[in-house]
């Protein structure tokens, strides 16, 4: 609907940053329905962080979107993340569509992290959300397996509304 | 209301203590039932209510991811989870705007497919406690972030019938209740009522009757059994007195009819009594004038025998002085011995013989007075002094004076034969009784004119007098200290009739024992005036 009445011209643009905002918000409701396991790095610390894979624009629109914003007593902090190890302090690893997570692959199986990817793909190879398009609807999948092996809960609710849930 | 409590009080026992097991049982049961079906209602309500809230809660909690990934299938999925609760009517999610916090409906199910009764904006519950519904709004909250509402509407169907039933049941209960309690009554109602009405039908066959010797049943050692016995105790104690009160009047009417019969005797002894009274006041009369016949007697006897003696010693001389004529021996000085000797004896003979005539016409008159009884002038002291005489020869014979103090002038118009009786009487009462032992004495009679023209006489002596309790019978008719002894007891009663009856006068008497007597008699001095005046003032 908002799509139809932007201009032509812009039209891709504007859907790709409706999208990413809409993400965005999942991405900062999902932290609400999880829980981490107490671990030596996100212990005492008051924010939540989510961190972006290596993309600025993106980075730029979430920091916008949902920055700041409060989440189970602590405080969204939008991070852009450009090297491997600067991984260990994020509560959530954001991989952006034209990342890809192969050459990050250990770094993303470290115990606690939350990692959101694009696509049915990102969940079987390793993600625990993965977010799919359905009826021009953005969902969602969860292996819950692997969530459950690295230490993370994720509220039933959560789980109820995901398109798919492996286990 | 006061007339229909009136119509109770009016009603038998019987259906009065119906009436009261019946009421206070429906009543009570009543508000059992009111309070019973109030209660379930309240706590039923409560529950579902509560149950409401929490169905509510627990859906808020479920949808409030389904609101935050804005996944309206999820929600509706979850909605349609509801069709289980079979009461719920509708149940409408919104979600709050988090810029502007405007509600918007997000999801909706409605157990009318179709049929929306979501309202659209501000969510308002309805305010009316006569709602068909329960409604009940629950917040949908991430964290402390408000997402959301749930609004759930439910049909009260299921309270009202489950009421109803529990109404039926209560009914039902309370009129199986009754019938036991009007069984109850009934049977109760028997206990009471029936020494009841059999007390009533002794009391109603008493008031009937009067047949005192029924005795009431007695049923059970109750209140009534008590006053059953009270009753049956109140009648044995009334037969008793009806026996008694009978007994007595029988013999009070013996009694009165003895007293009849005594009344009777009474009367013809009384009228026998008058009888013998008149005619002992009669003989008194009689024994009063032989007295004075004896006195006469006496009184003549002197100058008679005075008048013998000298006739006997002139016919002594006389025959002396023949003899001695014949024989010529009649000197001249023998015949004037024998003269002078005659001329004393004639002279003897006059005087005597005169004095005799005079003697035998004073006591005529007295003794006429005293048997007759008419009215004549005479003089008062003349009179007095001729009774004294005709009782001269029973004073005589005492040691007793007599003085008499009227004046000689006084003129009285009466009867004397009355005055002769009285002075007769009070002389001869004062010889016997006054002077018992022939002790000397005084006796006084005086009398006076006084300015009314009557006489008052004042009879006293000074002799042993008498007591006060005998002084006052001393008019009674046969009253008398000396009944032995010849003593009628009429004298002073005869006085008393005479004075009052034939003077026309009072009389009393003063008298202090050992102290003499004396005797006022008052009386009119000329007994025609007092007539008159005595006829003019019963005229006036």
């Amino acid at each position: 609907m908002l799509a139809a009445l932007v201009l032509p011209m812009s039209v891709q643009a504007e859907k790709a940053q409706l999208e990413l905002r809409v993400k965005s918000a999942f991405i900062y409701n999902f932290t609400k329905y999880i829980t981490w396991q107490e671990t030596p790095v996100n212990a005492g610390t008051e924010f939540l962080r989510i961190c972006v894979v290596r993309d600025r624009e993106v980075f730029d629109l979430m920091r916008e979107t949902i920055a700041m914003k409060p989440s189970q007593g602590r405080v969204v902090d939008v991070v852009l993340l450009r090297e491997r190890n600067e991984i260990s302090d994020c509560h959530v690893a954001y991989v952006p569509e034209a990342r890809s997570m192969q050459d990050w692959r250990r770094e993303m199986q470290v115990a606690g992290l939350v990692t959101i990817g694009e696509g049915s793909r990102f969940v079987d190879d390793g993600g625990v959300f993965g977010f799919v398009i359905v009826d021009d609807k953005i969902r969602f999948e969860i292996n819950l397996e692997l969530a459950e092996s690295k230490g993370i809960k994720i509220s039933s609710k959560l789980l109820s509304l995901a398109k798919r849930v492996v286990y | 209301m006061a007339m229909r409590l009136l119509n109770i009080s009016n009603l038998p026992i019987r259906y009065k203590m119906i009436v009261a097991i019946l009421g206070t049982s429906l009543f009570v049961l009543l508000i059992n039932a009111v309070v019973y079906l109030a209660l379930g209602w309240g706590t039923t309500k409560t529950r579902i209510e509560h149950e409401l809230k929490v169905t509510s809660q627990i859906y808020a909690e479920n949808v409030s991811a389904a609101l935050s990934f804005n996944d309206e299938q999820a929600a509706n999925t979850l909605l349609a989870s509801l069709k289980v609760i079979t009461e719920l009517e509708l149940a409408c999610v919104y979600k709050v705007d988090a810029g502007t916090q405007e509600a918007d409906l997000f999801a909706q199910y409605s157990v009318n497919a179709g049929n929306s009764g979501c309202k659209s904006g501000n969510l308002l519950l309805s305010d009316s406690e006569m709602s068909q519904h329960l409604e009940v709004i629950s917040p949908v909250k991430v964290g402390n972030d408000l997402i959301g509402y749930v609004y759930f509407r439910r049909t009260i169907d299921d309270l009202v019938a489950s009421t109803k039933l529990s109404a039926t049941t209560v009914l039902l209960t309370l009129l199986i209740s009754i019938a036991v309690a009007y069984s109850l009554a009934s049977f109760f109602r028997r206990l009471i009522e029936r020494p009841i009405g059999s007390l009533l039908a002794v009391t109603q066959k008493l008031s009937n009757d009067a047949d005192f010797t029924t005795r009431v049943e007695k049923f059970a050692d109750d209140e009534i059994g008590s006053l059953i016995d009270s009753f049956n105790n109140m009648l044995a104690q009334i037969q008793e007195r009806d026996t008694q009160l009978r007994a007595t009047r029988r013999e009070l009417e013996l009694r009165v009819s003895e007293v009849e019969s005594s009344n009777n005797i009474l009367n013809e002894t009384l009228v026998r009594l008058k009888k013998t009274q008149e005619q002992l006041v009669h003989q008194e009369k009689m024994a009063s004038l032989g007295a004075l016949v004896a006195g006469v007697a006496h009184e003549i006897n002197t100058p008679i025998g005075v008048g013998v003696t000298a006739s006997s010693t002139l016919h002594g001389a006389t025959e002396e002085t023949l003899g001695l004529y014949e024989n010529g021996k009649l000197t001249d000085s023998g015949l004037r011995k024998y003269m002078s000797t005659a001329m004393q004896s004639a002279n003897i003979l006059l005087t005597n013989l005169n004095r005799a005539a005079n003697l035998i016409h004073s006591f005529k008159q007295v003794a006429v007075d005293q048997s007759s009884s008419e009215t004549r002038q005479f003089n008062l002291r003349e009179y007095i002094d001729e009774v004294l005489l005709s009782l001269r020869p029973r004073i005589k014979k005492t040691q007793v004076a007599v003085t008499v103090d009227v004046d000689s002038s006084i003129s009285v118009h009466s009867y004397p034969g009355a005055i002769s009786q009285i002075l007769t009487n009070l002389v001869i009462n004062s010889l016997i009784h006054a002077f018992p032992n022939g002790e000397a004495g005084e006796i006084l009679v005086a009398c006076e004119l006084l300015e009314n023209d009557e006489i008052r006489m004042h009879y006293t002596d000074n002799g042993v007098g008498m007591s006060d309790k005998n002084l006052q019978k001393i008019f009674d008719p046969f009253f008398t200290t000396r009944r032995g002894a010849g003593g009628s007891g009429l004298g002073m009663h005869i006085v008393y009739n005479l004075v009052n009856q034939q003077l026309g006068g009072s009389i009393a008497i003063e008298s202090t024992e050992g102290q003499g007597i004396d005797v006022v008699i008052t009386f009119p001095s000329n007994i025609r005036h007092q007539r008159i005046a005595q006829s003019a003032g019963v005229v006036t």
